[in-house]
C-alpha cells in the first residue's frame, strides 16, 4: 500500500524522479545538490555538463542508494566516468532506479570543453528508458546544456539547463525543464561554499547552499541546507591513494532520511 | 526563515569580497555588447522600435565628429551638452585626426568615450574608396517568419501570407566639395505578417546635402525635430531610463529623412534647410494620407497608427483621411553657446476630425507655435521651450543639466502641458507620452564615486490635472530608480538597479457604508534586477541577471509577484561568426506583473517582450561577415509555457503553448 503511496508521489510530480528528488554523486548530495558551479567531477553528468571540462584526470565513480526514503524499492545504482582528451574531456554514465514494478535505466553521454578564458561550455544527452508494469515501456531522449565560468579566482559561476528541447512523453508533459544557476566560493583552496538557485518551470524557486573542508587532502567533510522542501544534507569523503570513499546523508522533512554511498578511483593518480 | 537569511547574506558578501581598483580595458570592450547596454538602458518598459531604428541607424552611419551639429552630438545615448560643447571647442582650436583623441576633452572619461565611440568617426572627405564608381550603396532585406499558425490564418480573416519581409536601399554620392557635401536617395518597403503585398508600405526619398553651401533639401519623406520635441520629434520617443541625466533634454536636430517602418509619424513632401553664419532657417510642406477610422458621419473618431494592414477591418482604415502641412523652423545662434528658436506649422486635414477624450484634438486645421531657448558651456546646459496652441493652451518644459565637478552630474526638468493642449507631432518628455495633461518635475543625480562605483538615480512626480483612461479624476504619482554600476575587476561587473513607480489606477474599494464605490487608488510596481556580466576576453561574454517584479494596489489586498532569470552568452568562436545565446526562465502571477526583457536581434531591430505566466524563452542569433560586404543573420526563437492552451489573443491566437519564430537577414554594403 506504501509502495503505491510513494509511487504515485513519484510518478505524479515528476517522471524522472530519481534525479530530480535525489541527486546523484555524495559529494552533490552532501552538499544539498547546489552542485551546478562546482560539479567537477563525473556526476558534472547530472548537474552542469561544463563542469566535465574541469576533470583534469579520468576518474570513474560507483554510486548506491541502498534505499531511498528506507524503500528498498526505490533504490539507484549508478556507475560514471570522465576521460579528458585533446578535443575536450568526454563523460558517460549509466544508472538504474527502481524494482519490478517500475524502472528507470538511463545511459549519458556528455561532452565538456574550455571554450574561453576561465570559461568552459557542455553537454550531456540522457536517453531513458522507463518500464512500469503493465504499462509498458518507453524511450525517451532529452538535452542538457551548460556553462561554468571562472569570474575570479575565488569565485565561479555556474549556469546550466536541463531538457533543452522540452522531450517528454507529448507536448503537454514534457519531461522536467530546469533552470540552475550557481555561484563557488572559495576563500582558501581547501574550502568551498556554494549556493545555487534552481527553478523547475512547474514548480517554485529552490534556494540550496552547501559548504566543505578538506583537512590535509585526506579527510572532507560536507553540509547543505535547501528548501522546498526543505532538506539537510551531510557527508564526508576519505581519501586513499587513488581511491576515495565518500558517503551522504539527507534528511527529508516529511520523508526521512537517505543514505547513499560512493566509491571514486582515480588511475592517473 | 533563518536559512533564507543565510542564503541572502551569503550572496551579499561575495561581491564585497571582489572589489578591485583596476581601470577598464578598452581592447576587450566588444561594441556590439556596448550598444545591447546602451539600448537597454534607453528603453526600460516598452517596446520603442523608432528610438533604437535610430540608434542603429547611428551604429551604421556614425556621426563626423569633426562635422557633427551641437544636437546630432547629445543624441548619443550619454553624451551631455557639456561635454558635446567641449568637443565643440576642442574641434575649433583643432580638428580631430583620430578618434582617441576624444579622451582629451575636458569632461571625457575612459567609461564614456568606450559607450560613444560606436556611434563616431572621423570622415576624411573625397578619399574612401569606393566599390561603386560614383556612390556607396547599402541593402538591406528581412524575412521573418511565425512557425506557429495563428488564428487569423486559420479562418482566414488575414489576408495576405505569414511572411514579414522587408528590403531597403539606400545609395549615397561619393563626397563633392571642400565640405563632404552629398547626394543620397532610400527606399524602404515592408509587408507585416497577414498582409497581401511586398510593397504595402513603401517609403522613400532623395537628399541633397549641399554643405558647400549651406543648404539641405529633401524630398519625398521626412521628419522634423525641434528643440525639446513640444512642437516636432521625430516619432514616439523614449522617455525615462538608465541614462537619468541626459533622457532630460531631446535636443532636435532639425529635418532628417525617413526611413523606418512606422506608418504613421512622418511627412511626406518637400523640407528645405539653409544655414547661415548665425542663422538656420527650414520651411517644409508635406502632403499625405493617413490611416483612419471614420464615423459614418465622415468624422475621424481616432488615428490608425499600428501600421497593420491584415483584416478587412483594418484595410478599410487605409488612406481614408488626407492631412497638408506646411511649417517652418527658424534658429540662431547668438552667442557663444546660445541658440534660440521658432518652431510653427499649420495643418489642415480633409476632414473634420473628433478625437476622444474631453480634450482630443477637434476640427479640420490644427497649428502650434513654439519658441525656444537653450545655452550650454562646459558645466552646465539650460533648455526651454515653450509653446502655444490656437485655443491659448500653453505648454512649457524647462530645465537645467549641470557637472559642476567631473564625477557629478544633476539634471532637472519642471514641465507643464495643459490638459487641452494637443501636439499631434511633438512627444515631449514624460511619464505618459502624450504631450498633454500632464505637469511634473524630475530630477537625477549621477555620482562617479571612484574607480569601481557609479550611481545614478532619478526621481520624478508627475500630476495629471484632468482624468486618463487608467484614473476617473485628476490624479497624481510618482516614479524613482536607483543604480549602482560595480566594477568588481576588469572583466567583471554587477549592476543593480532598483525601481519603484506608483501610478493612479481606478480602483474599488469600501464607503464607510460598506458600499462598493469606485475610487482612484494606486499602483505601486517595483522592479529589482541584478547583472552580473564577466567579459572573459573581447571573444567572449557571459551574463546572468535576476529580476523580480512586486505589484500592489492601494485599495485591494492584490499583490503579484514576478521573478525572471537568464544567462546569456555572446560569443566569436572565429572572427568573423558571432553566437548570441540566452535561455530565460520566468514566473509571474499575471500579465499585470510581467517583466520586460530587452533581448537582441538582427541588426537594425530589437525585441523586447514582454514575459509573464510561467515558462522558459531561448534564442540563438548567429551572424556571418563574409569579407566586409555581405552580412548574414539568423535568429531563432521560442517561449513555452507552462499550463496554458493557447497563447496571445484574438486574430494572433497561438493553439498549445509553444510560440516560435525564424528571422533571417542578408546585409550588403559596398
Amino acid at each position: 500500500m506504501i509502495h503505491v503511496w510513494m509511487l504515485t508521489i513519484l510518478l505524479g510530480g515528476t517522471a524522472f524522479s530519481s534525479v530530480e528528488n535525489n541527486g546523484r554523486g555524495t559529494r552533490a548530495i552532501g552538499l544539498a545538490n547546489a552542485f551546478v558551479a562546482l560539479s567537477d567531477n563525473p556526476w558534472a553528468l547530472y548537474y552542469n555538463p561544463a563542469g566535465i571540462a574541469a576533470v583534469p584526470f579520468p576518474e570513474i565513480s560507483a554510486f548506491l542508494i541502498p534505499q531511498q526514503f528506507g524503500m528498498y524499492e526505490l533504490r539507484t545504482v549508478a556507475v560514471a566516468g570522465v576521460v579528458p582528451t585533446a578535443l575536450g574531456t568526454f563523460a558517460a554514465g549509466i544508472s538504474q532506479f527502481g524494482f519490478s514494478l517500475y524502472r528507470e535505466t538511463e545511459i549519458s553521454f556528455g561532452f565538456g570543453r574550455r571554450v574561453d578564458w576561465g570559461v568552459s561550455a557542455g553537454f550531456v544527452t540522457h536517453v531513458s528508458r522507463i518500464f512500469i508494469d503493465q504499462y509498458g515501456t518507453t524511450t525517451i531522449a532529452t538535452i542538457d546544456v551548460g556553462l561554468l565560468s571562472q569570474v575570479q579566482e575565488q569565485v565561479a559561476v555556474g549556469f546550466s539547463y536541463k531538457n533543452l528541447l522540452g522531450a517528454g512523453f507529448s507536448s503537454s508533459e514534457r519531461l522536467p525543464q530546469v533552470f540552475a544557476l550557481g555561484t563557488t566560493y572559495r576563500p582558501v583552496p581547501n574550502v568551498a561554499a556554494v549556493v545555487e538557485l534552481e527553478k523547475d518551470v512547474r514548480h517554485p524557486l529552490v534556494i540550496k547552499a552547501g559548504v566543505e573542508q578538506t583537512f590535509l587532502e585526506l579527510l572532507t567533510l560536507r553540509a547543505g541546507v535547501s528548501n522546498n522542501p526543505d532538506k539537510f544534507s551531510a557527508g564526508f569523503g576519505v581519501r586513499y591513494s587513488a581511491f576515495e570513499f565518500s558517503y551522504a546523508g539527507y534528511s527529508h522533512a516529511q520523508l526521512g532520511w537517505t543514505h547513499q554511498i560512493e566509491l571514486t578511483f582515480r588511475p592517473g593518480l | 526563515m533563518v536559512r533564507i537569511s543565510f542564503h541572502a547574506l551569503f550572496l551579499l558578501t561575495v561581491p564585497v569580497a571582489l572589489l578591485a581598483q583596476v581601470p577598464i580595458d578598452t581592447t576587450r570592450i566588444d561594441p556590439e555588447s556596448e550598444l545591447e547596454r546602451t539600448l537597454e538602458n534607453a528603453t526600460q518598459d516598452a517596446e520603442d522600435s523608432a528610438q533604437l531604428e535610430f540608434l542603429s541607424d547611428l551604429l551604421e552611419r556614425p556621426l563626423d565628429v569633426n562635422a557633427a551639429t551641437f544636437e546630432e552630438l547629445t543624441h548619443i545615448p550619454g553624451l551631455t551638452p557639456m561635454i558635446a560643447y567641449n568637443i565643440m571647442v576642442r574641434r575649433e582650436a583643432q580638428r580631430f585626426t583620430s578618434l582617441s583623441q576624444l579622451l582629451e576633452v575636458e569632461g571625457m572619461t575612459e567609461d564614456l568615450f568606450v559607450r560613444i565611440r560606436p556611434f563616431l568617426h572621423v570622415e576624411t572627405a573625397g578619399r574612401e574608396p569606393l566599390a561603386l564608381p560614383f556612390a556607396s550603396a547599402r541593402v538591406r532585406t528581412r524575412v521573418v517568419q511565425d512557425l506557429q499558425q495563428r488564428r487569423g490564418f486559420i479562418d482566414g480573416s488575414f489576408k495576405g501570407s505569414s511572411l514579414k519581409v522587408y528590403n531597403r536601399l539606400t545609395a549615397r554620392s561619393r563626397t563633392f566639395g571642400p565640405k563632404a557635401s552629398f547626394v543620397e536617395i532610400g527606399l524602404l518597403t515592408e509587408k507585416d505578417a497577414g498582409e497581401q503585398s511586398l510593397s504595402d508600405f513603401v517609403t522613400g526619398y532623395v537628399q541633397a546635402d549641399l554643405r558647400d553651401y549651406g543648404t539641405r533639401l529633401i524630398l519625398g519623406d521626412f521628419t522634423v525635430e525641434a528643440a525639446e520635441g513640444l512642437v516636432f520629434w521625430r516619432s514616439i520617443g523614449f522617455s525615462k531610463g538608465a541614462e537619468v541625466i541626459s533622457t532630460v533634454k531631446k535636443g532636435g536636430a532639425g529635418i532628417r529623412p525617413y526611413l523606418s517602418t512606422d506608418e504613421s509619424w512622418y511627412h511626406r513632401g518637400v523640407a528645405v534647410q539653409m544655414d547661415f553664419p548665425i542663422l538656420s532657417v527650414s520651411g517644409f510642406y508635406s502632403s499625405r494620407p493617413l490611416h483612419a477610422s471614420i464615423h459614418a458621419n465622415g468624422e475621424v473618431t481616432s488615428f490608425y497608427t499600428s501600421g497593420l494592414f491584415r483584416t478587412e477591418s483594418e484595410l478599410a482604415r487605409r488612406s481614408t483621411a488626407h492631412l497638408t502641412l506646411l511649417g517652418g523652423r527658424v534658429s540662431s545662434t547668438l552667442l557663444k553657446g546660445l541658440k534660440v528658436g521658432a518652431s510653427a506649422y499649420r495643418a489642415t486635414f480633409d476632414r473634420q476630425i473628433v478625437l476622444s477624450g474631453d480634450f482630443g484634438f477637434r476640427g479640420r486645421m490644427s497649428s502650434l507655435l513654439g519658441l525656444d531657448a537653450h545655452f550650454a558651456n562646459s558645466s552646465v546646459s539650460l533648455f526651454s521651450e515653450v509653446a502655444r496652441a490656437p485655443t491659448n493652451s500653453i505648454a512649457a518644459i524647462v530645465g537645467a543639466q549641470l557637472e559642476p565637478v567631473n564625477d557629478l552630474e544633476f539634471s532637472i526638468a519642471a514641465r507643464s502641458y495643459p490638459r487641452d493642449f494637443t501636439s499631434l507631432y511633438g512627444y515631449g518628455f514624460g511619464e505618459s507620452g502624450n504631450t498633454q495633461n500632464e505637469s511634473g518635475v524630475y530630477a537625477a543625480a549621477r555620482i562617479r564615486v571612484n574607480r569601481w562605483l557609479t550611481l545614478s538615480s532619478y526621481f520624478d512626480q508627475f500630476i495629471f490635472p484632468w482624468k486618463t483612461p487608467a484614473a476617473h479624476f485628476p490624479s497624481r504619482g510618482n516614479d524613482w530608480f536607483l543604480s549602482g554600476d560595480i566594477r568588481l575587476s576588469d572583466r567583471l561587473s554587477l549592476l543593480l538597479q532598483y525601481r519603484h513607480k506608483n501610478k493612479p489606477v481606478d480602483e474599488f474599494s469600501r464607503d464607510p457604508l460598506g458600499r462598493s464605490v469606485e475610487v482612484v487608488g494606486e499602483r505601486g510596481q517595483t522592479n529589482y534586477r541584478a547583472t552580473l556580466e564577466y567579459r572573459s576576453s573581447i571573444a567572449f561574454r557571459v551574463r546572468t541577471r535576476l529580476e523580480v517584479v512586486n505589484v500592489r494596489y492601494q485599495h485591494s489586498s492584490k499583490v503579484e509577484r514576478g521573478f525572471l532569470a537568464f544567462h546569456d552568452i555572446r560569443y566569436y568562436p572565429i572572427p568573423n561568426l558571432l553566437v548570441d545565446a540566452r535561455l530565460m526562465v520566468f514566473e509571474t502571477d499575471s500579465y499585470d506583473s510581467r517583466v520586460y526583457e530587452f533581448e537582441s536581434d538582427l541588426r537594425g531591430t530589437f525585441a523586447n517582450p514582454a514575459l509573464f505566466g510561467k515558462g522558459v524563452r531561448w534564442y540563438l542569433l548567429t551572424r556571418y561577415e563574409l569579407g566586409g560586404i555581405i552580412d548574414l543573420w539568423l535568429k531563432y526563437a521560442q517561449t513555452i509555457k507552462e499550463g496554458v492552451k493557447e497563447m496571445n489573443s484574438g486574430p494572433s491566437l497561438i493553439q498549445g503553448n509553444l510560440d516560435n519564430r525564424i528571422s533571417l537577414q542578408l546585409d550588403i554594403v559596398l
